[in-house]
């Protein structure tokens, strides 16, 4: 039998599989449920995911940012609500209603700033590999108990950008040639490059790239703009790290409709493809064009099936990915997107169930 | 000759080019934008109403409809919603004496426990763009906000956009509680998870997957 590292590497490689592996995030509410009803808060090996999550641990660029400083030059004069915390960007994070659960409402530090000096100036945030040199030993620690690793670099360059900046003006900036939109970008973007060193130098498995081109209907942004401003600084990143470890597996995440994207992320080395939001995109499609080339994680609706399927709805999804995608393997299975709280336990159950029924040896 | 300078008017919003010394489009370099074509058509006597109804109007909607068939994206409407703000700011005087009216009010926002808002806010300027007044509450929009907005313009149109699952729930509350309050108000509903089907059973007016398709149905009103 394989160890579950081996199992989850050959999969995602299409090089057979002994079961069909599967990821899961729970927001926090679900967590509780979770732990109301068994008692502890560990579902990773409730659900005997074959891998961990692991990041950096990052500092803040500006203390002062940090504590929401009101006289900065950022924020652009904005009222921010008492309950803002600012996140190692110095972005804020409100609390919003009760209705919102977990969920935050973001304040950009760098909207409405017209000197793009004050954008080559504004502190990034930081990590010391002196104080990060314990992701090793937590590497090491965890392929010892038998399991792969994948670190979060998620938000990578385009995201950070927006969430700094605000959508609109970035989205205006790159539009009208403004200097702002490249110094964004490329600071971001040589961060993101340092970071994806230092996790591929810590030995992990996969590397998790994302930044959301996609929606529901369509791509985000033509492709005139990812080939000129995105994909040549996702490639970058992508290189720094296999500079290290050419072995290393490229995570991509966008949500949304992202097909048309998806021979550039190819080119760029990228190795598997997520969520592919099966309500925006179709996975059998999907599969026969690059099924030979890419792997996947996710592809089950977070929209519809599972917050309101059935579990033989479920069941039945589970088994058609499964058998699209063969002998080979080439899929981890999970929801589009983190669990929300009206995701009901039982229908995760269902899910991991229904990989393990088709639990073969294809090696 | 004003049937031409309006033509080139809706060119720019369509295009998004916003004034002369904007870069973009790069084709349309150095050329006057909408900003300038729309002052200039108010100095050479076009009325107000027309430079809207076959000026700016007339963009918006090809670039919605473009949009709708995905040939082009959120970047080109961000733009030519900016271009078509630069010539509605001349108009401004114009609304404000009365001498131009707009179709009618339009009350928009996220519906409460929701915080995504980009779609609402495409939704809020293709609106506007099409000669409505748009009145945005924000988003996390609880119905006792909506409620009163429709107390200040009563016979404004509501439209809520909601981006999760967990907070469709919240839509079909707040189309129940505003209706008890104002049961002829007609609702417009949108955003990635909503279906017309969600639309008939939470007992809401219209759905569309896409602004145009709400501009269309507050035209018809
Ligand atoms: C961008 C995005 C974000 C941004 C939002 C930025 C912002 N300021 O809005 C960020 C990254 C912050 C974000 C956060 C989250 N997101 Co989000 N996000 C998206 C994404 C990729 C695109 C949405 C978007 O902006 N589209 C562009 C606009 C133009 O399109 P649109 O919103 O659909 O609106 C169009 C139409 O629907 C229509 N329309 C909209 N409203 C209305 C109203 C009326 C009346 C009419 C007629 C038409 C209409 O017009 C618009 C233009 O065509 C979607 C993916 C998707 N499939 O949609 C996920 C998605 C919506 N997010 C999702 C989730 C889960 C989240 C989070 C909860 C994640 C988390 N746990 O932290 C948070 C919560 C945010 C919050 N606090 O509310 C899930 C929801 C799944 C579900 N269960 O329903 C999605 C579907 C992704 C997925 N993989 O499943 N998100």
């Amino acid at each position: 039998m394989l160890t579950p590292r081996e199992n989850f590497l050959r999969t995602l490689r299409r090089q057979g599989f002994e079961w069909t592996p599967i990821d899961y995030w729970l927001c926090d509410s679900k967590i509780h449920d979770f732990e109301n009803r068994y008692g502890h808060r560990d579902y990773k090996s409730f659900f005997e995911m074959d891998h961990r999550w692991v990041k950096i641990f990052e500092k803040t660029g500006s203390p002062e940012l940090k504590a929401g400083i009101v006289n900065s030059p950022y924020f652009d004069n904005e009222e921010l609500p008492d309950s803002t915390e600012f996140d190692v960007w110095g972005i804020g994070h409100s609390k919003g209603s009760e209705a919102a659960y977990h969920m935050t409402r973001m304040h950009h530090p760098l909207k409405g700033v017209t000197d793009a000096d004050l954008i080559a100036r504004y502190p990034l945030p930081s990590f010391d590999p002196k104080e990060n040199s314990f992701m090793i030993n937590e590497v090491k620690k965890i392929h010892n108990n038998g399991l792969a690793v994948i670190c979060d670099l998620q938000m990578t360059i385009w995201e950070i950008s927006w969430y700094l900046r605000s959508m609109e003006e970035l989205i205006i900036d790159i539009m009208m040639g403004d200097e702002k939109a490249r110094i964004i970008l490329d600071r971001t973007t040589e961060y993101a490059c340092q970071k994806a060193r230092f996790y591929a130098q810590s030995g992990v498995d996969v590397l998790s790239l994302g930044d959301d081109i996609g929606t529901q209907a369509g791509p985000m942004i033509g492709m005139d703009m990812w080939e000129e401003w995105l994909k040549p600084r996702h490639k970058k990143v992508i290189d720094a790290a296999r500079e290290v470890n050419p072995d290393i597996l490229v995570f991509y995440h966008s949500c949304g409709h992202y097909t048309p994207f998806i021979p550039g992320l190819l080119e760029i080395g990228v190795d598997i493809l997520n969520p592919i939001q099966p309500e925006c995109m179709n996975f059998n499609e999907v599969h026969d064009l690059y099924g030979d080339k890419a792997s996947f994680w996710g592809t089950l609706g977070s929209q519809q099936l599972i917050p309101f399927g059935t579990k033989e709805e479920i069941r039945e999804e589970v088994h058609n990915r499964i058998n699209t995608c063969g002998e080979k393997g080439g899929i981890v299975l999970g929801p589009s997107h983190l669990v929300e709280p009206e995701v009901p336990l039982d229908n995760l159950i269902a899910m991991k169930d229904a990989t393990r029924e088709l639990y073969k040896r294809t090696i | 000759m004003s049937k031409e300078l309006l033509h080139q008017i809706s060119v720019c919003v369509e295009r998004g080019k916003v004034n002369k010394s904007a870069p973009f489009p790069p084709d349309m370099k150095e050329q006057d934008g909408a900003d300038e074509l729309t002052s200039h058509a108010i100095d050479l006597g076009v009325s107000a109403d027309l430079i809207l109804s076959e000026g700016l109007v007339p963009g918006m909607e090809r670039i919605g409809v473009k949009f709708r068939e995905n040939r082009v994206f959120v970047p080109e409407v961000l733009m030519a919603a900016k271009a078509m703000t630069a010539g509605m700011n001349h108009l401004r005087p114009f609304f404000q004496s009365g001498e131009v009216k707009r179709k009618g009010i339009f009350i928009i926002g996220t519906v409460m426990g929701d915080l995504h808002d980009i779609g609402k806010n495409l939704l809020g300027m293709m609106v506007e763009g099409a000669g409505w007044e748009v009145i945005d509450l924000g988003v996390d929009v609880p119905s006792s906000k909506y409620i009163s907005a429709l107390e200040e313009y009563p016979n404004a149109f509501i439209g809520l956009s909601c981006l999760l699952t967990t907070t469709m729930l919240n839509m079909g509350k707040i189309v129940e509680d505003i209706q008890a309050v104002k049961p002829e108000t007609k609702i417009l509903i949108g955003g990635a998870p909503v279906t017309d089907d969600f639309k008939n059973k939470i007992g809401a007016d219209w759905y569309s997957a896409d602004p145009q398709g709400a501009v269309e149905y507050l035209n018809k009103q």
